[in-house]
């Protein structure tokens, strides 16, 4: 069972971040599943706004909505986040373990997740001339998010500024060459089956 | 402890097994070794034939002819030499050729096509490198002599062997052993002879052991005529030299591609039944023959004729002689192209031909064909003179044998489309009869009323016991739709409910109360789910509608009021959506394995496997195997469920074959199984409504919505005929596609065509918005509220059935079309209806027909 105290403290990081994320690396303060936790409910939240927006600032066909891949991509995008940069700060030099890193990522959406279901209310209720008090709700989470997230990963590998912005740098790029060989082993995984397919409707039709 | 953990572990593994191999049989029994649909098919019969001898004939009509039988009305006339046949008529004196008497004076056929008019049958087929080809009957058969006559009661049978057998030296071996050639040839002739024989061969230099033609021998003419007769003489065959030729190229050998086809001619009473007994056939060789063309010019029309030619286009068109469309002939597949064959690729919206019949008019006669056996297999073709030859002409082309391109990928990953074929020729005794039309009846509506009387007397079809003081009026009513619908973001497949059984309540007594009485509702979407339902294996009236009470106080209430219901149903095509179907087992498939699946045609790449948006609308097309099954359920459900019609989507229009390899059931056994079920069906309710129907279906119809109301402009046809209605006007009430949702609304157009054709109004309504919908499967119906509709409706109604109510129970005797949009309708009882589409008044026998108007003649005078 998750302890009161560690549900409380995303709040405690969220606006202590360099004290908070140094406690989760070297305290022990932070906790995986609260920050799985989060993810989820982020994950909820986002899709909640997508299905449910207003039509003023909606884009998005609602029927084409669905939350459980939603959240499952939500999830996907944070592990393979959390991958690529513990890939590229464990060969740098960096002190965060993996459970750090996804505990920051988690931990720093709590914004986003505190201000989307608001942000979704609201847009049933401004008119399209209004529509910026929404996007300054949901930016400010956002950039708040993307902060938070900085300075976790500084603090718990214990970086510079300079050289998390080269980390995060790698990291985005081995984000990429991670997609791409997924998407090879996918390619390869369906040739295979193509030929053996093919072999198999050959065979078929000689008999 | 350890023992009793083994145990565990044994009685687990052991379950497991037990549970799997269950499973297997289950669906080996359920699925593989299910045959029910076989006690459906019909087999025939292939008489003996007898030796030919013409019959005695008093007074001779064809030049150059023998009498091969007679009739009463009918003499058979062939000419044994170049096998083709004539048809007197006694009655009118007209007599018909199978190939144009004057065809050698045709200054447009070039070599091949006069060929093709000196034919019966012209045989397309597929040669060992799978390319297509064309022989001739002609040609590869009967110039060569290669053909045999038998006699058959009433009738003639010609064989042909169509191949090119020759070989450079006849039936003489160019390579024979020595003990083969003292075996066969040599003991059996006298002893000039054998030395004549043994001094054409010697010691074969090439091949060990075996005798050769000497090459002074192969060279001289004279020589080898003379062999060829000693052979001969001596008993040895063709056989013999292809067994000799085989042994000396150790098997590189290849058998000359031949076909062996008979064709069969019968008099029947007034008609003449030409068959081919697909059964008999013959391959050798590596030929595999896909399609026959049936004595392509019978009866054909000069250029100096005038006339028409009667296709089954839709509703039915007419090509008159001589038209000059030379750009494009009338191809049309009967019952429309098979779903297991048909190409992703719609590039035409088209009517399907829903009868199997043809016909040429000539200025003193007329031939009317149906096409009796093989008819699902069948595509009919027509041309005008001046194209290919100077002949106007129809015949139908039978498929023998499917064929299919399959997408291979090779080791390049680079796809390539190989083309395979069936393995056996379909066993069907193909059979087409001609009927011959004095002159008086030498009409399209001459032919439609000998087609009506002809059914009628097969008991495919029944004049009306009823009589009926009004027409009916068609009312679809949309009751349970499926919708997409999400529980905590989740999408799913919801139903909503366009029209609950209480609402159609109130539907109907606002007709009632327009004085609309003899209605027929056609429920749509009442079970399983909606109108995209499951199976009908099993039948449960939704819930959200009102549930089995509601629909059957409907049901009452209806028939209270002299009116009826149907619950509408589809077999066939199976939508994604369709619970309890085993897609993978239970559809038709593809001969590579892959199951037929089809959808709606997107607009933009014209193929027809999406949904556009609506993966509801998709559907698997159920295998006639399966199909036995499907129905048996069905009809145990339903009779639980006091209703009192039944109403069939799809059962009577379409007509799909089943290619899994381990077991092909061919388009025209599938057409057996169909048929099989609509009796079936019949037979539990009072009243059975089908959509679309085929002619086939029309023993088994007491209404059909969707007759064809119109034929495909095609650039060869030149009019468009109510052919169909006037087949089975009297006979089956009918009706349109639905005037709500048709795309153009002109009322008083809209009224002289439904006057014309005798087709009774439909609408398609619902008691909720049909906005409701929209972001659905059936938002291709837009405008179905009834409150919008309902006094257009009755006006409608009313004014049809003003000048129709006179006519409900009669038929059609005679259709004229006096000029462009001017046609008179008689019917039987003596009523005469004039119409005209056009925009000027028109006057036709002395009655002025007002524009855009219609007159009604020969009521209480």
């Amino acid at each position: 069972m998750l302890s009161r105290e560690k549900l409380k403290y995303p709040f405690y990081c969220m606006f202590h971040p360099f004290d908070g994320f140094y406690e989760v690396r070297h305290r022990e303060k932070g906790s995986v599943g609260v920050a799985l936790l989060l993810v989820f409910l982020f994950g909820l939240s986002y899709s909640i706004n997508r299905r449910f927006a207003g039509f003023v600032v909606n884009y998005i066909n609602p029927r084409s909505v669905d939350s459980r891949t939603e959240v499952l991509g939500i999830f996907f995008a944070v592990l393979l986040l959390a991958c690529s940069n513990w890939s590229i700060t464990s060969l740098m030099e960096g002190e965060g373990r993996f459970k750090d890193i996804l505990i920051v990522l988690g931990y720093s959406m709590l914004p986003m997740v505190l201000t989307f279901i608001p942000a979704t209310v609201l847009s049933w209720f401004i008119a399209q001339n209004e529509d910026g008090l929404y996007y300054l709700l949901i930016n400010v989470s956002v950039i708040f998010t993307v902060i938070l997230a900085m300075i976790g990963i500084m603090t718990i590998h214990n970086y510079s500024f300079g050289k998390t912005l080269v980390t995060l740098i790698f990291s985005f790029i081995a984000l990429l060459i991670i997609i791409f060989i997924i998407l090879l082993l996918l390619y390869l995984i369906q040739q295979v089956y193509t030929f053996f397919y093919s072999l198999y409707t050959e065979i078929i039709l000689k008999l | 402890m350890k023992n009793s953990r083994g145990k565990i572990y044994l009685v687990s593994i052991i379950t497991v097994t037990v549970a799997i191999l269950g499973y297997i049989a289950y669906i080996c029994v359920h699925y593989f070794f299910y045959m029910e649909y076989k006690e459906c098919l019909i087999d025939y019969a292939y008489e003996a034939g007898n030796e030919f001898t013409p019959l005695e004939d008093k007074n001779p009509v064809a030049d150059g002819m023998v009498l091969a039988a007679e009739t009463e009305f009918l003499k058979l006339y062939t000419n044994t030499k170049t096998t083709e046949i004539a048809v007197y008529d006694k009655r009118s004196r007209e007599i018909v050729y199978s190939n144009p008497p004057d065809r050698a004076q045709d200054k447009i056929a070039s070599a091949r096509n006069k060929t093709a008019l000196n034919s019966q049958l012209a045989v397309t087929y597929y040669d060992s490198t799978m390319t297509r080809a064309t022989m001739y009957n002609y040609d590869y058969s009967v110039e060569r002599g290669q053909f045999r006559i038998e006699s058959l009661e009433n009738g003639i049978r010609y064989i042909y062997l169509l191949g090119n057998l020759e070989s450079p030296t006849g039936i003489v071996p160019p390579y024979i052993t020595a003990g083969r050639l003292e075996e066969k040839v040599l003991s059996k002739l006298g002893e000039t002879d054998a030395r004549t024989v043994r001094n054409s061969y010697k010691k074969s230099e090439t091949l060990e052991g075996f005798m050769e033609l000497t090459s002074g021998t192969k060279a001289s003419k004279v020589g080898l005529q003379k062999l060829n007769k000693l052979f001969e003489e001596a008993g040895y065959t063709r056989d013999d030299f292809y067994y000799d030729a085989e042994m000396a190229s150790a098997g590189d050998f290849q058998e000359p591609t031949t076909f062996t086809i008979p064709l069969e001619y019968r008099l029947i009473g007034d008609k003449l039944q030409v068959s081919v007994p697909a059964g008999q056939i013959i391959e050798t060789g590596t030929g595999k023959i896909e399609r026959i063309d049936l004595l392509c010019f019978f009866g054909a029309a000069g250029m100096d004729e005038k006339g028409y030619i009667l296709v089954p286009n839709g509703s039915g068109s007419l090509i008159y002689f001589n038209n000059g469309k030379k750009t494009d002939r009338y191809m049309q597949y009967v019952y429309g192209v098979d779903e297991t064959a048909q190409s992703y690729t719609v590039v035409e919206n088209t009517v399907n031909a829903m009868m199997p019949v043809f016909g040429i008019k000539r200025e003193n006669s007329a031939i009317f064909a149906e096409i009796t056996e093989g008819d699902t297999l069948a595509a009919i073709v027509a041309d005008v003179s001046g194209n290919i030859n100077s002949y106007n002409y129809v015949y139908p082309s039978f498929l023998l044998r499917g064929s299919e391109k399959v997408s291979v990928f090779g080791v390049t990953g680079v796809s390539a489309d190989l083309p395979t074929l069936e393995k056996n020729i379909y066993d069907i005794n193909y059979t087409v009869t001609y009927a011959f039309l004095e002159k008086e009846n030498a009409s399209y509506s001459g032919m439609a009323n000998y087609y009506r009387n002809d059914l009628i007397k097969r008991g495919a079809l029944s004049i009306k016991d009823e009589k009926q003081d009004s027409i009916p009026f068609y009312l679809d009513i949309v009751g349970g739709v499926k919708l997409q619908k999400s529980f905590l973001g989740v999408p799913y497949m919801g139903e909503y409910p366009m029209t609950a059984f209480d609402e159609a309540e109130v539907i109907i007594d606002a007709f009632l109360e327009k004085g609309i009485t003899n209605l027929r509702v056609n429920y749509l979407g009442w079970f399983n789910g909606g109108y995209y339902h499951d199976v009908p294996d099993r039948i449960k009236v939704q819930r959200i509608l009102g549930g089995k009470r509601k629909l059957e106080e409907l049901n009452r209430k209806l028939i209270g009021n002299g009116a009826s219901l149907f619950g509408d149903v589809a077999f066939q095509k199976v939508s994604y959506e369709a619970g309890n179907y085993n897609w993978r087992l239970e559809s038709s498939q593809y001969y590579v394995g892959y199951v037929v699946s089809l959808g709606r045609v997107n607009p933009a790449t014209l193929r027809q496997t999406g949904g556009l948006g609506y993966h509801e609308t998709n559907y698997d097309v159920l295998s006639p195997k399966f199909l036995v099954r499907h129905t048996r359920k069905f009809i145990s459900g339903i009779e639980k469920v006091d209703i009192s019609g039944i109403s069939l989507r799809d059962l009577g229009s379409t007509v799909a074959s089943d290619k899994r390899k381990s077991n092909i059931i061919n388009r025209q056994e599938a057409k057996q199984v169909i048929v099989e079920q609509l009796k079936k069906i019949a037979d539990t309710k009072e009243n059975i409504m089908i959509n679309a129907a085929n002619a086939y279906a029309w023993a088994f119809a007491t209404d059909i919505e969707d007759a064809p109301a119109n034929h495909n402009m095609f650039f060869i046809v030149d009019e468009e005929i109510p052919f169909y209605q006037m087949v089975i006007h009297g006979c089956i009430d009918y009706s349109g596609a639905a005037v709500n949702l048709s795309h153009s609304y002109d009322k008083q157009d809209l009224i002289l065509h439904l006057v014309e054709f005798g087709l009774s109004p439909r609408f398609t309504l619902s008691y909720r918005n049909s906005s409701d919908i929209k972001y659905s499967g059936l938002n291709s119906f837009y405008s179905t509220q009834y409150q919008i509709w309902l006094e257009d409706a009755a006006d409608i109604y009313h004014k049809v059935n003003e000048v129709m109510k006179h006519t409900a129970n009669s038929t059609i005797i005679e259709h004229i079309v006096y000029g462009p949009g001017v046609k008179r309708i008689t019917y039987d009882n003596g009523v005469t209806v004039y119409v005209n589409f056009s925009g000027e008044d028109a006057i036709a026998d002395d009655v002025t027909v007002p524009a855009g108007g219609y007159v009604l003649k020969g009521v209480g005078e």
